[in-house]
């Protein structure tokens, strides 16, 4: 159900409920650079590609025109190549539908699980141009400033991706042994925004490394390189990339976090050891303390399941029945099982999983709760992925990354 | 060879004229809200000459220079979007209030740094002052020749083959290069920009340059460096007292208005 | 040039005679010369000799400085700037005025800049107001005007016709006639004029003419303009264009008439199928009378016209062609 005002939209010429749309964060020149999901608004498995979450760590680099643009391979490969987008369209492709989620999605949870005190809200939506203001003028925020602020439920998004395999690419190529990663490169450049981190970390009272100008880049291990559904795609959601979403070409690593999925890439170098990447040294780690020598980085996202009807928002309630209903999905294959509890978690009912479960998609579940009494309800779902992996899997960690917490609706019945 | 356009960014000239307000005491021309800035027609169609001098062939480099405010790279994006390979952008508070002199001034300095330019190219005059004096003025500073209102331009050896506008027909001049060279409109509409090149212009070096950067002082440059002076501005009063010839039929209209020539002594 | 003084004008000739627009400026610079003090002197270049000196003296000049060079009849631009600039720094002038056209739009610009100082072009007034000299100038595509005045001497200003009257002709004025002389190399040529090609002008030149009829965009095509010949031949005048027409290849390019064309001050110009913008009527407001033919009542030429028609031109002007021969006719009878 759209929560946000539904009347008074023209949609190709009809009169039509409004439609949701993304929050935006702008820069100078009135171009998008990041934006917000309206999760709970929206229905179905794929998000429209208009509403899909945006993050971007450096600066959204100038477009590529398609025929511009080559996809150079090198390393510890037989034969160093340089494909164009037509070469690479030449390949088998494959269509792969799955969960893009932020590393950070939902991290003020963390806290609120830890802690207590105020339950961050799924649709209490950040002030995105303030955030790409600051990021234009260089600003970092204080600790103060910082608080509880995390991104909620609104950087994660399911969309449907079609390319070729990565390694088919790898296979043309000839992998030389003792190769153990590739290195994906895009062509977005810039010095990484500290403020990120800080806001990651919830403190800024530490440093950090400032590897100054670089190109993003991620070394992904061979394992999930080689993986069939690992993609370097061109199109998403039934047309080709936008800009912004990385076009021409751009990773798909189903079941990593969004970092992973290299936008705009220019370049696969295949390694026979592991380089330090600033995004997964440095950020993008799991790690005590911004000071634990034994940092490592996040790869594969636990497993997730979010209510996203009723939210606490919607109380009150009037008596009777309500289905609840939501989102789940994991980091390493399909939803076996969704479980919901009214109880605090004493007893757990099977909730319905809506077909269909796809390995890297989410599902939609939903469970009939009938209540005749008023008062004080909360209500709590888990998920349990094919793995046999049970909700939460991720635990603390300093920058908050891969939250996969059981966070209970709170509600109001009349 | 090494093409130099000198460009300008003004508000569109297509605005109606009901549009346009001045301020008389700034002495400018107020922004209309919604109007853009745009590349002034003639310089776009200077673009464009330098554009089929490559299409003909030849092996050229085209850089785009404008003196402006930051707002002006818009207008160097267009011209490296039509075509153009990269650009110089003239940025400085000094460069503020300059006059067609101190425009010049900074312009073939500009070209002076580039360095090894074989032609400069500019549009007849900018389509906000009308007054057609820069690129004689650089051609000038530089003590090159100047061909001005150029209706076709060729390149033949080391010499522009260069056909202008009279008042009355046209010549053609040859003229050794390096030279100066002002577009008219006679040239023909510029190209639109493809959305290829317009990627690729995202992507073309821009150099910013100061006053520093060109070796100038602030005291030669803008307001100050300006010989010129701008004693008013203000839009000419239209008192109409036009007098309507109406009639039942066109032919009725017609012997009205040949009859109130006639009265008038017109006819 | 400090004690600059005087103004100088730069002649041009239409068949060894001072153009009509060379007319005006030496009537602009005696009245300037007489206001701000000091002669009003001429530039004349060319193989044109002594008599053509003596017609710019009856006209106004109190010296005329002469650069006979049969390479110079022609304009030449790196020519004429160089002896015009030789001139300029014997006459020493406070103002140089020149004829806005191709000629002059090359050669006051390039000037301007050999003497160190600036330029107003296409002005349409001058005057001296508490002894500095100021110039006004349409600018905005005609939508605006602007005054300028110079910080250095000399002010080079180049006229669209209509900014004065002409100067009347006065047969016993004397004056003085210096020749000048520059050494050969001086003009090194790195321009040379290959080729010359004059549009037919057929019948009267469009700045000479009594009575102008031109066509904008409205005429649909060139068609329309063989209309528009009838009626100019039977009122004795010239045919003009807009922008428009010229660009879309419907007339020759020389009929332009505007900011980017030609400036003409006919008696009475008649606009066909023409909006009014701004640039367009840069080069026609100063005609006597202006006659609109428009099918849109609300277009901008209303404004600037003294008679107005709102119809379609191909229905009005075989009528208005038939009436006025009819005039015509009943004239000639008249006289026999």
């Amino acid at each position: 159900m759209a929560r946000g005002e539904i009347e008074g939209d023209w949609v190709m010429g009809w009169p039509d409920r409004k439609r949701a749309t993304l929050i935006p964060g702008k820069d100078a020149q009135g171009r998008v650079i990041n934006g917000r999901a309206p999760l709970t608004e929206l229905e179905g498995l794929i998000t429209p590609t208009d509403v899909y979450y945006v993050v971007n760590q450096l600066e959204v680099p100038e477009p590529v025109h398609p025929d511009d643009w080559t996809l150079a391979i090198g390393g510890e490969i037989e034969r160093p190549i340089e494909l164009s987008l037509k070469d690479l369209r030449k390949l088998p492709g494959r269509t792969v539908r799955a969960v893009t989620e932020c590393a950070g999605n939902d991290a003020g949870f963390f806290d609120y699980l830890m802690k207590g005190g105020r339950k961050p809200s799924r649709i209490n939506q950040q002030d995105m141009q303030k955030r790409a203001e600051m990021r234009e003028k260089g600003e970092l925020p204080s600790t103060e400033e910082i608080g509880n602020e995390s991104t909620t439920t609104c950087a994660v998004s399911g969309g449907e991706f079609t390319g070729v395999p990565l390694a088919e690419v790898l296979k043309r190529a000839g992998l030389k042994p003792g190769a153990v990663c590739v290195r994906m490169e895009g062509f977005d450049r810039g010095r990484p925004d500290l403020a990120v981190q800080y806001r990651s970390v919830g403190r800024s009272d530490f440093q950090l490394v400032d590897p100054g100008v670089i190109n993003y880049e991620k070394a992904l291990p061979l394992e999930k390189a080689l993986d069939p559904d690992t993609l370097l795609a061109w199109s998403m959601n039934g047309e080709y990339l936008l800009h912004i979403h990385g076009a021409p070409v751009r990773m798909v690593v189903p079941g990593w976090s969004g970092n992973w999925w290299v936008k705009w890439l220019q370049k696969l170098e295949v390694m026979n050891r592991m380089p330090a990447c600033y995004y997964q040294t440095h950020y993008f780690v799991y790690g005590g303390s911004p000071e634990d020598p034994h940092k490592h980085m996040i790869t594969a996202m636990g497993v997730r399941c979010i209510i996203i009807d009723p939210l606490d928002e919607d109380s009150p309630l009037p008596r009777g029945s309500h289905r609840i209903r939501g989102l789940a999905w994991s980091g390493m294959g399909a939803i076996a099982r969704v479980e919901v509890s009214l109880d605090g978690g004493k007893t757990w009912r099977e909730a319905h999983i809506e077909e269909p479960r796809e390995k890297w998609l989410w599902v939609r579940w939903s469970h009939l709760w009938e209540v005749d009494q008023p008062g004080h309800y909360r209500i709590v779902a888990r998920a349990t992925d094919e793995t046999g992996r049970v909700q939460p899997q991720t635990p603390w960690n300093y920058q908050r990354k891969h939250f996969d917490g059981i966070v209970p609706a709170d509600v109001t019945i009349v | 060879m090494r093409v130099v356009v000198c460009v300008k960014q003004v508000p569109n000239p297509e605005i109606a004229a009901s549009q346009f307000r001045v301020d008389e005491q700034a002495k400018t021309v107020v922004p209309v809200p919604g109007v853009a800035l745009v590349m002034s027609p003639f310089d776009e169609q200077a673009v464009e000459a330098a554009l089929r001098l490559r299409d003909r062939g030849h092996d050229v480099t085209i850089t785009v220079v404008s003196m402006g405010t930051e707002s002006a790279r818009a207008v160097i994006k267009h011209g490296l979007a039509m075509g153009a390979d990269d650009g110089v952008l003239l940025v400085d508070p000094a460069f503020e209030g300059a006059d067609s002199y101190a425009t010049a001034l900074a312009l073939s300095r500009a070209i002076g740094k580039i360095g090894g330019v074989d032609l400069v190219l500019a549009g007849r005059q900018a389509a906000d002052w009308d007054a057609g004096v820069v690129g004689a003025g650089i051609a000038e500073m530089l003590g090159w020749p100047l061909v001005s209102f150029a209706r076709e331009l060729r390149v033949d050896g080391r010499a522009a083959r260069v056909e202008r506008m009279l008042d009355e027909g046209t010549e053609i001049i040859a003229a050794e290069l390096p030279a100066v060279v002002t577009v008219s409109n006679e040239l023909g509409a510029p190209r639109a920009p493809t959305l290829r090149e317009t990627m690729r212009a995202g992507r073309k070096p821009v150099a910013v340059w100061s006053v520093a950067d060109l070796g100038l002082e602030t005291g030669e440059v803008g307001a100050q460096g300006a010989r010129c002076m701008r004693e008013r501005l203000f839009i000419p009063e239209k008192r109409s007292r036009c007098e309507f010839v109406e009639g039942g039929s066109p032919r009725e209209q017609a012997a009205n208005l040949a009859r109130r020539l006639r009265e008038a002594k017109l006819v | 040039m400090a004690d600059a003084r005087g103004v100088l004008v730069v002649a041009e000739l239409v068949q060894r005679r001072p153009s009509r627009l060379t007319r005006e400026l030496l009537g602009l610079a005696r009245r300037l010369a007489r206001e701000a003090g000091g002669p009003a002197a001429a530039a004349l270049l060319g193989d044109a000799g002594e008599e053509t000196a003596q017609e710019l003296i009856a006209y106004g000049a109190d010296a005329v400085y002469v650069a006979a060079h049969p390479g110079l009849a022609e304009y030449h631009s790196e020519a004429w700037t160089a002896y015009v600039a030789h001139i300029s720094r014997e006459a020493a002038p406070a103002a140089i005025l020149i004829g806005h056209g191709a000629a002059g739009g090359d050669l006051a610009p390039r000037l301007a800049f050999r003497l160190d100082t600036a330029v107003a072009t296409g002005c349409v007034e001058a005057r001296v107001e508490g002894g500095r000299l100021l110039f006004t100038r349409p600018c905005y595509g005609g939508n605006a005007r602007e005054v300028v005045s110079f910080r250095t001497p000399p002010a080079v200003a180049t006229f669209r016709a209509g900014a004065c009257g002409a100067a009347s002709r006065d047969g016993t004025r004397r004056g003085e006639v210096r020749h000048v002389l520059l050494d050969a190399g001086a003009a090194a040529r790195r321009t040379r004029v290959v080729e010359r090609k004059r549009d037919d002008a057929g019948g009267t030149r469009l700045e000479d003419a009594r009575v102008v009829v031109a066509g904008g965009r409205g005429l649909n095509g060139p068609e329309g303009f063989r209309l528009l010949e009838r009626l100019a031949q039977l009122l004795g005048g010239a045919v003009g264009a807009s922008r428009v027409p010229c660009d879309l290849g419907w007339c020759p390019r020389s009929w332009q008439i505007g900011l980017t064309g030609r400036t003409v001050t006919p008696e009475l110009y008649i606009a066909v199928g023409i909006s009014g913008a701004g640039h367009h009527m840069a080069g026609c407001g100063g005609a006597g009378a202006i006659v609109a033919v428009n099918t849109d009542p609300e277009a901008a030429i209303y404004r600037d016209a003294r008679y107005g028609v709102v119809g379609d031109y191909q229905q009005l002007l075989p009528p208005l062609i038939e009436e006025i021969e009819r005039f015509n006719s009943r004239d000639r009878q008249a006289a026999s």
